[in-house]
């Protein structure tokens, strides 16, 4: 398989504190590839390094064989095929759903016509028929966080990367985001799944990349990995494996 | 869906259409010409509003020095008249608006950087500088002493000078209606949503691949272009400029003022707001003028202000959709309106 992101030898400080320290994992092109671990080991720093959000103090990031990256800006990244959602969602709020997703379908369409389509089509897909009107800030948070993933659907990417896209939802809404997340990823779109809840994490990736302060810890099979002893004592804890 | 595109139904422009052929029909109704000067003034403020509204209402990237771009226009096109052999404002405009393109890229370069009330802050001074500019180099602008026209006699459309104030009172009217269709027009352009996507969230507008730099910048070069163009236009009209006045933070305050008073954000508010606020300076100067030394009017005039901040932050036009919906209440109409006046 075609590697889509290879990252090595990450290293992010923020003053004293070492968040990323000699990071290295790859992403396949189609995968969906879970990165777990511990609150504040640096998932979410990750992705901002990734997305230019930061830039790293060492290291390569490689994304589709071009390791030009840190040179970019976050919209130049994200021209090239690498999309995020957050852990927040952070919808355009004085917007309605259409115009939210139409903004982004403009960047990436040179007649408005062609992005309207665009946008319309999008809406049909992640369930959002009939609502096109209403205003985002009237949006209960699953839609929310629906709407951020239309938005980065929106920038045709090759590489998704969704933060905590499942926290604070009811099972059913989890359920129903865990299937727009295999929908988008039938699509051909690469997946970076970052989640703290473990079923889903096992139901939905390929593979997961376990970090611990700062560190790589382990890589492999969700099923695997969550049984080898190192990740349960530094993340999931003596009574998942009870469990 | 595809609504959104195809843009105000004909029912909406109702208002729009009535309150223009209003203004049009206003002077007939004026026994005296200083009424008609009332309302040319709160034609140009409303053009200078709309311009502010543009960056700072829709953007809500606040800027305080919208007078520099306004002097911009008014001194390069009385300079190009009184030094160039009587040029036409016609073809002065053009200059005046490149020339605010090169200080509103002066300025948006390093203020853009910064951002909420340092961006603000950022823009005072740079107003500031710009008026002392005026200022130091007095033997080509006149300093604080500003420069004039000499006395014009006759009418003649393409030099601007004209004996009566009724022909002033079109053109300001004529550039409000220009500013109020390059608003439109703005805000249904991929910049105008643009804008408004960083105006919601800058951080997530970037990650999806808006150059918010860029879109702020391009922003600001439309307000200098209207700023620029409307400060000729009031060149002309009043004969005299000087930095204190049409380069001062004062300007720049009532320019922004109009916008807030009547509704940041929206295509109506800053000309409400400009209408509300021209007449009612006036009155109040007039009414009050020996009172507190003649300060006031101006006293009356900030209280308004203050209040409406407080108690109607979305400004006059936020009025309108409880007050159509009264209306409707009246004649026993249920009301289907959705959204408010977010888009009014």
């Amino acid at each position: 398989m075609k590697k889509i992101l290879e990252i090595k030898n990450l290293d992010k400080s923020f003053g004293g504190v070492h968040a990323i320290n000699d990071l290295s994992f790859e992403i396949y092109e189609g995968e969906i590839l879970g990165l777990i671990g511990p609150n504040g080991c640096g998932k979410s720093t990750t992705v901002n390094l990734i997305t230019g959000v930061y830039i790293q103090d060492k290291g390569e990031i490689t994304f589709n064989g071009d390791t030009s990256l840190k040179k970019q800006s976050v919209p130049q990244r994200a021209k090239m095929g690498l999309a995020r959602t957050f852990q927040s969602p952070k919808p355009f709020s004085n917007m309605t759903v259409f115009d939210s997703v139409y903004t982004i379908c403009m960047l990436y369409h040179r007649r408005m016509k062609d992005a309207a389509k665009k946008a319309e089509e999008l809406l049909e897909l992640m369930n959002f028929s009939g609502m096109a009107d209403t205003l985002c800030s009237k949006l209960p948070i699953e839609q929310r966080k629906w709407l951020d993933m239309t938005r980065a659907l929106a920038t045709n990417p090759k590489l998704l990367m969704l933060d905590e896209c499942l926290a604070g939802l009811t099972p059913s809404e989890m359920d129903a985001s865990i299937e727009l997340v295999k929908r988008i990823n039938g699509m051909g779109v690469t997946i970076l799944f970052i989640e703290h809840v473990m079923s889903a994490v096992v139901n939905l990736c390929h593979r997961v990349v376990v970090m611990n302060e700062g560190h790589f810890l382990s890589q492999g099979d969700p099923n695997v990995v969550m049984r080898q002893p190192e990740v349960i004592k530094a993340y999931l804890g003596e009574d998942y494996e009870n469990a | 869906m595809t609504k959104n595109l195809t843009g105000t139904s004909m029912k909406k422009l109702i208002p729009a259409v009535v309150f223009l052929a209003v203004l049009i029909a206003l002077p007939n109704f004026f026994t005296k010409s200083y009424y008609t000067r009332v309302a040319m003034e709160a034609c140009y403020f409303a053009s200078l509003g709309i311009a502010w509204n543009i960056l700072s209402g829709y953007g809500r990237q606040t800027c305080w020095c919208a007078a520099s771009f306004f002097a911009c226009g008014a001194y390069t096109s009385m300079l190009m008249y009184l030094r160039l052999n009587e040029v036409s404002p016609f073809l002065s405009v053009f200059v005046g608006m490149a020339v605010a393109c090169v200080l509103a890229f002066i300025i948006g370069l390093p203020c853009f950087k910064l951002s909420g009330v340092f961006f603000s802050i950022a823009t005072i001074a740079c107003a500031t500088i710009f008026r002392n500019l005026l200022i130091v180099f007095n033997d080509f602008t006149g300093g604080t002493l500003g420069l004039a026209f000499k006395i014009r006699t006759g009418n003649n459309l393409w030099l601007m000078s004209f004996e009566s104030t009724l022909p002033y009172y079109y053109i300001a009217l004529a550039m409000m209606v220009i500013a109020i269709v390059v608003e439109i027009l703005f805000v249904r352009s991929k910049l105008g949503y643009y804008l408004q996507a960083i105006r919601d969230d800058q951080t997530a507008a970037e990650s999806l691949g808006v150059r918010s730099s860029r879109v702020k910048m391009g922003t600001l070069l439309v307000c200098a272009c209207l700023l620029a163009a409307t400060g000729t236009v009031y060149a002309f009209q009043v004969g005299y400029i000087d930095p204190n006045v049409v380069a001062s933070h004062d300007m720049s305050i009532r320019i922004g003022v109009m916008a807030i008073l009547g509704g940041m954000g929206t295509i109506w508010g800053p000309v409400v707001g400009a209408f509300i606020a021209i007449p009612m300076l006036e009155v109040a100067n007039n009414y009050l003028s020996t009172v507190g030394g003649g300060g006031a009017g101006y006293a009356m005039y900030g209280l308004l202000i203050v209040l409406i901040v407080l108690f109607r932050p979305a400004g006059v036009i936020s009025l309108w959709a409880p007050f159509v919906r009264w209306v409707k209440g009246l004649f026993g109409k249920k009301d289907t309106a959705k959204g408010g006046a977010a888009k009014s």
